[in-house]
């Protein structure tokens, strides 16, 4: 069997492994892979500029290019339970029956402004069965920063800087009585 | 405890194996807290306790892979700005500027991708930047790079040779000039300075430097040499007249700030 021919990435990666890339082992490339010359060159000198390069400050731009990027990670992130992250207002109003919580406190799941571990177990359950996830995806999902979810399917914009609130505090800002809110806290089985 | 690699050289076959150095510091990265651990990468290079580039992607992956979202983000986002401080900066105005930032753009969103990809399947990519995190951005410079000249007509737009009558004027004052004199080159500064000023040459005086650092020469009695006629398929006297008129605009770059 003839064995393969190396393909230019193979031989790029190989080049970059090499323990030094001084002039014998640049030689010693463009002596076996002549076809390959000028990329190799092109890397040495890529490779060389590299460690010239001092780090320089972050600007504006970077910052904003890093935001973004972060937004889409908290979207990419949230394809783990995309039945909550992407729950309609029909369905919201359903979750919030099933829990018997108003529809704010269910938006705020979604929105991922809960502290989650303030939330009790037993209604992650049903939030992680009615959306089909795992309790894990669920709680990892629910403990991204807070943010616009509605908003970031659609654009860059990055998290909000809202504070996350406890699961008391939701129930609280949502004028419920303290003897509903007591009947909510607790764990049941 | 530390997960190997799992991508194997094309070449070799081998298993990709991390630096010592790095293998070294994951493992007494390995168990500390999530809150210290981040606070661990938040450190600034130079500083006591850095850590390496390679280990802040490996507690990227591996908080990705667990779905660890609390501390995958932080760790991104540093190892994020890192790429970012990373990529040139470029101070001059032109079509150069533009396409260079161009490239680094690219670098960026492909890396990002590379991440952003391994939440549905372990990415192999992502072990060369594992253990090879520089030579890994370089590649994907190179890629941009290529990318960005086949798409510009170079000549015309990106480097325009308009002052050759001037840099002709200089041609034969270059020489024994050396850009890469050890003494000079231990200047961060003009480190920095080289390289905006490689970057503002034609891609074949590119070439042509890099092979002059290499310490490659011209043209060689020897038969089976590796020299810069033989790799270039050009004459002596071609590569010769280039080499001279690239180090004249080197000198100009780096003594007057100025192409």
């Amino acid at each position: 069997m003839v064995p393969s021919m190396p393909t230019l990435d193979d031989v790029l990666e190989a080049f970059a492994m090499e323990p030094s890339l001084d002039r014998n082992t640049l030689q010693r490339y463009l002596r076996d892979y002549p076809d390959f010359a000028t990329a190799l060159i092109d890397y040495s000198q890529e490779i060389f500029q590299s460690q010239q390069e001092a780090d320089r400050p972050l600007d504006a731009h970077d910052r904003a290019r890093v935001d973004s990027a972060l937004a889409r990670f908290q979207t990419v992130a949230a394809q783990a339970v995309p039945a909550l992250a992407q729950m309609n207002a029909g369905k919201l109003g359903e979750l919030a029956r099933l829990l018997t919580v108003p529809h704010q406190v269910v938006l705020a799941f979604r929105e991922c402004g809960v502290i989650v571990n303030s939330v009790p177990r037993r209604k992650l359950i049903v939030i992680a069965d009615f959306v089909g996830a795992s309790l894990q995806d669920l709680t990892s999902y629910l403990s991204l920063p807070k943010r616009s979810l509605a908003r970031s399917f659609k654009s860059d914009d990055k998290p909000s800087n809202t504070e996350k609130v406890t699961f008391e505090r939701l129930l609280r800002d949502a004028g419920l009585a303290d003897g509903e809110i007591e009947r909510l806290l607790v764990d049941e089985p | 405890m530390i997960a190997p690699l799992r991508k194997r050289g094309k070449k070799s076959g081998k298993l990709y194996v991390r630096m010592d150095y790095v293998e070294s510091m994951l493992n007494d990265l390995d168990s500390i807290a999530p809150t210290e651990l981040t606070d661990r990468c938040r450190r600034p290079r130079g500083h006591e306790g850095y850590v390496h580039n390679e280990c802040v992607l490996h507690f990227v992956r591996r908080a990705w892979a667990a779905n660890d979202l609390a501390l995958c983000e932080p760790l991104l986002k540093e190892l994020m700005e890192r790429v970012r401080r990373s990529l040139p900066g470029f101070h001059r105005e032109g079509p150069i500027r533009q396409a260079e930032l161009q490239i680094n753009e690219e670098v960026f969103d492909k890396f990002v991708d590379m991440v952003f990809a391994e939440r549905h399947a372990y990415n192999e990519r992502l072990d060369f930047f594992e253990a090879y995190f520089r030579e890994g951005l370089a590649k994907l410079r190179l890629t941009a790079r290529e990318k960005t000249w086949a798409a510009e007509d170079r000549h015309a737009s990106l480097f325009s040779e308009e002052d050759e009558g001037e840099i002709a004027a200089e041609v034969d004052a270059v020489g024994a000039y050396d850009p890469f004199d050890p003494e000079v080159l231990s200047d961060s500064l003009y480190r920095s300075r080289l390289v905006g000023a490689i970057d503002s040459l034609h891609p074949l005086d590119k070439r042509i430097i890099e092979m002059l650092r290499q310490d490659i020469p011209i043209e060689s009695k020897e038969p089976n040499a590796v020299t810069m006629v033989t790799v270039l398929g050009m004459s002596e006297k071609g590569i010769r007249n280039r080499r001279n008129r690239a180090l004249a605009r080197l000198r100009r770059f780096l003594e007057r700030g100025d192409t």
